[in-house]
């Protein structure tokens, strides 16, 4: 037996000696940093639709019901969890990207026949007035518990097949259709209270630009500048979201709310500083960079900010004899509170504004925070190791604003061509059917090139990201 | 018994037939539920054998998957002209463990999935399973009865406390 064990251990080194072998080749392939973000169009020129506004992305008020959406998403993610077959799953996210002429349409159609009832009531709740999650947010903070959301991601998919499949047969009413329904599923996701929501909500709404990107290039396909341009800016108001985000710290501790006028008994201290461990550990697996310091015990950490949380206070006005009279609980409590809603505000008050004027500063204020987190011990610690990378949020909600502008860029050369005889223009500027948006990332005009009847679209990444933020579209005009 | 002179022949041979009759046994044959018991006695020590594997075999997986998940986990994709969508790298910021695939998200579960959604969008979150289908149940059997261990019990009987615990006996 005990030979056997040992060799068992061999195995495992072996193999696991194997998987880090695997880990060195796959890490030893071009660097992430230098891929290059194409997307390659072919499209074909269109005139705007008569009435202009006959297509839109998001059911029409006309075609919406009175009611709460979330009831009626439920039930639709109930209904496909039934149906599900987690075989099919490489499948349908295959479906999602392959070429249209390639997809196995006798075979979608058999498989998307499974998931009737799960698209109809997708269907249904998507055209609700309203949408209201009720995530307890305010009462559960970061242990929120969030119904369902990993189903989003499977139903978003196949609607976005379901359109795909309609395009293919060119049944683009269709198409318009689902694509309606996962836009407004998208903005129903992310208009919830957590970041998480609002995250999922403009992944789901990228899968529907894809969409719409597969219907812009089908034969006849209509011009969707309009259209696009109906789609709400920002698609997902990310304020909303991190509004709440913001309050995370206080709603998981309510005591922090009055920590100066607080009179608490030692017990209820203890309680108090219970809570902020509990909220620490979960930070811990968070954030690889302050992970070591959550294993600290809060008694230890405390003795050590106890001394210069009490210098602190007195700077700020407390006399001595306050400081002194406090529990040692409260005064570190409060000096870690107020560097964390220091740094805190530093950040959020950026995303006050449109993101091109943000980027800039709000990166030199997260290298400055990242600076106050390396010492012995981070500044706001433990709060501030909670906090998102607010400009990585930032970022994925304008990078689907940037996506609808660049779309409709392509669809403003679409018209463009069509008034002359399907030649692309010169420039942006040479444009005059319809304005021309420009790229909310860097608030200038997407970059511009014509060479015969190709087009290239430029989207750069923020001034100093890596390449792979930005995106570049390359068009074929087909007259 | 003056009925009993009356019945025919044919009947003499029905009453002959249903008084061999015996009564059906309880379906557990003594002799068999003993060599069972024997048999998963002996297996006991087996389970630490088995136990180990699979918690080296765990291991092994876990390591499979974080050593050989290549860095670039997100993916963005592109349209082409032919209309299929080319993959373009993503880098994750930073390492993201993870998340479990119960759903719905468990509370407690809020900044890490956080974390992983902002780093890769929708792909971190969980592929929801089936829904589990009730499977036919067959009749009790034997093998099913010493089987049919609480979940508690049978991790315990990983490393033979499950025989500790029942019996009082030193391992």
């Amino acid at each position: 037996m005990n030979r056997n064990i040992g060799a068992l251990f061999i195995l495992h080194s072996v193999l696991v000696g194997a998987a880090a072998g695997q880990r060195a080749v796959l890490t030893t392939g071009p660097s992430p940093q230098e891929a290059v973000s194409t997307v390659r169009l072919a499209v074909r020129p269109a005139d705007a639709p008569k009435p202009a506004l006959k297509y839109l992305l998001l059911p029409d008020v006309c075609d919406q019901t009175p009611g709460n959406a979330a009831q009626l998403y439920y039930t639709a993610q109930q209904l496909y969890a039934d149906a599900k077959k987690d075989e099919l799953d490489e499948k349908i996210d295959s479906w999602c990207r392959m070429p249209l002429n390639d997809l196995p349409r006798a075979e979608v159609r058999r498989v998307l026949s499974e998931y009737t009832a799960a698209l109809r009531y997708v269907r249904l709740a998507s055209r609700s007035e309203l949408c209201h999650w009720d995530i307890p947010v305010r009462t559960e903070a970061f242990n929120v518990v969030l119904p369902q959301l990993g189903a989003f991601r499977g139903l978003a998919k196949i609607v976005a097949v379901q359109a795909r499949l309609n395009i293919s047969e060119g049944n683009y009413a269709d198409a318009m259709d689902d694509l309606q329904t996962g836009f407004a599923m998208a903005r129903h996701i992310g208009e919830a209270p957590t970041l998480i929501n609002a995250l999922v909500g403009l992944a789901v709404g990228g899968l529907m630009l894809d969409g719409a990107q597969d219907l812009m290039q089908a034969p006849d396909a209509p011009n969707l500048y309009w259209a696009l341009a109906d789609l709400p800016r920002p698609f997902i108001d990310m304020r909303n979201a991190l509004r709440w985000e913001k309050a995370l710290v206080h709603l998981a501790v309510p005591q922090l709310r009055n920590l100066t006028r607080a009179d608490l008994t030692p017990q209820q201290w203890n309680a108090v500083m219970k809570n902020v461990q509990e909220i620490v550990a979960m930070g811990a697996v968070s954030s690889a960079e302050t992970g070591w310091q959550s294993r600290l015990e809060m008694a230890a950490v405390s003795i050590k900010l106890y001394p210069k949380a009490k210098r602190y206070l007195m700077e700020l006005g407390q006399s001595k004899e306050q400081v002194e009279r406090m529990p040692v609980q409260q005064v570190v409590l409060m000096y870690s509170l107020d560097r964390y809603t220091y740094w805190r505000d530093e950040m959020f008050k950026w995303l006050s504004l449109p993101y091109w004027q943000a980027h800039e500063p709000l990166k030199q204020q997260e290298m400055a925070f990242a600076k106050s987190q390396g010492g012995a011990l981070a500044d706001g610690f433990p709060f501030t190791m909670l906090l998102p990378s607010l400009r990585r949020a930032y970022f994925r909600a304008t990078k689907c604003d940037r996506h609808v502008a660049a779309l409709q860029c392509i669809e403003a050369v679409r018209m463009h061509a069509a008034a002359h005889d399907g030649r692309p223009p010169a420039s942006l500027g040479d444009i005059h059917v319809v304005p021309v948006p420009n790229d909310p990332v860097t608030g200038k005009a997407f970059g511009y090139e014509v060479k015969g009847n190709v087009v290239t679209l430029d989207a750069p990444p923020p001034a100093g990201d890596s390449p792979r933020d930005g995106a570049k579209y390359v068009i074929t005009i087909i007259r | 018994m003056q009925n009993e002179e009356r019945l025919t022949p044919a009947e003499r041979e029905v009453e002959a037939a249903l008084g061999a009759l015996r009564a059906a046994g309880c379906g557990i044959d003594r002799d068999r539920l003993m060599f069972q018991a024997g048999r998963a006695s002996v297996r006991r020590p087996l389970h630490i054998w088995q136990g180990t594997s699979a918690v080296l075999c765990l291991a092994l997986a876990v390591s499979l998957a974080v050593h050989s998940r290549p860095q670039p986990a997100g993916r963005d994709e592109y349209a082409s002209a032919d209309g299929s969508r080319t993959s373009t790298a993503e880098v994750v910021p930073f390492e993201t463990p993870a998340v479990g695939s119960g759903l719905p998200i468990a509370g407690g579960q809020y900044l890490r999935l956080r974390d992983e959604v902002l780093a890769r969008g929708l792909d971190a979150l969980p592929r929801p399973t089936a829904a589990s289908v009730t499977a036919h149940e067959p009749g009790p059997q034997i093998e099913r009865l010493f089987q049919q261990v609480p979940r508690a019990s049978r991790r315990w009987g990983l490393f033979g406390l499950e025989r500790l615990v029942s019996t009082g006996e030193q391992s």
